[in-house]
């Protein structure tokens, strides 16, 4: 076998060549936009909303708004206000994760899933709360309390059900 | 490793829900005040189904072969956050616990949460493989 013959037998071709050259990594950085873009439109929006719903709660906190409807606020017991303290971080860490996974598009229905059984947890031992500890005629507090994480939870799985349709396609 | 750290959960299940069963039979647990009363007995009753419901679903996946990752992840997670809860703001509420029952749990739970972070990283593994 000639010295050329052999070169040639040895290069790679084109399919070889571009299967090298693509993205080969488990997950790459592409950004949340780039990857909101693969999505539907419906999952961008609902990715929005959440965003949305959390900068406004943001501002509801700092500027004192959704104080009187916080637990402490009626019971002003101090673990009341440390325990909604500590959710309100972890609520923050979970928004940081999900969008670290879409940013990397690397396990997004998993952490959303995972972030939306926090979130239900949440809700029980809330509402569970609400009702053991405030005083009666107090219902529109409870109800208050209660759609606001119920809208957090459903923006969730609206994600993970679009996530998942994206997924099976 | 992995059949000891689902040993190890499953242990620490069980004694949680034994305290459970002791606290609403047993007049011997007393809180610091009603409302740490009240608070314990919402925490813990929720706590114990969470648990329960959390048995299940791992055995009922495990037994019938299905993918247990996700399920394991989300328990673990729920596990870590109880865990802040309890030793960064409710520490000072809840009762201080005597029983020899409580002192196993408050002692275990440690080597429990690593246990259940271990089985959720292999669950992983395992689920792909």
């Amino acid at each position: 076998m000639s010295e050329s013959q052999a070169d040639k037998e040895l290069r790679p071709s084109e399919e070889e060549i571009s299967a090298l050259l693509s993205d080969s990594y488990v997950f790459s950085f592409q950004g949340v936009r780039a990857s909101l873009n693969k999505r539907s439109t419906f999952f961008k929006y609902t990715w929005i909303a959440l965003m949305t719903v959390s900068a406004a709660y943001l501002m509801g906190w700092f500027s004192g708004a959704i104080k009187p409807y916080m637990a402490a606020g009626v019971t002003g017991l101090d673990a009341d206000y440390q325990l909604h303290q500590i959710r309100f971080l972890l609520a923050f860490i979970m928004l940081a994760v999900g969008t670290v996974a879409l940013n990397y598009d690397y396990c997004v229905r998993e952490t959303f899933i995972v972030c939306a059984w926090v979130q239900v947890y949440f809700l029980v031992t809330g509402v569970m709360r609400h009702s053991r500890t405030l005083p009666e005629n107090s219902f529109d507090l409870l109800l208050a309390y209660a759609s606001c994480l119920m809208v957090i939870v459903l923006l969730l799985l609206t994600l993970i059900v679009e996530e998942t349709k994206l997924q099976k396609k | 490793m992995y059949k000891l750290s689902v040993a190890l959960c499953f242990l620490f299940s069980s004694l949680i829900i034994a305290l459970f069963a002791l606290i609403i039979t047993d007049e011997s647990f007393v809180p610091n005040s009603y409302r740490a009363e009240v608070l314990l007995q919402d925490l813990t009753s929720l706590r114990a189904w969470i648990v329960v419901i959390g048995l299940i679903l791992f055995a009922w996946n495990a037994a019938t072969r299905r993918p247990n990752a996700l399920t394991v992840t989300s328990l673990t997670a729920l596990a870590w956050v109880m865990f802040l809860e309890d030793y960064i703001v409710l520490d000072g509420v809840l009762f201080i616990a005597n029983h020899p029952l409580a002192q196993a749990v408050l002692m275990t739970r440690p080597i429990f949460l690593v246990a259940l972070t271990y089985v959720a990283f292999k669950q992983w593994e395992v689920d792909l493989a």
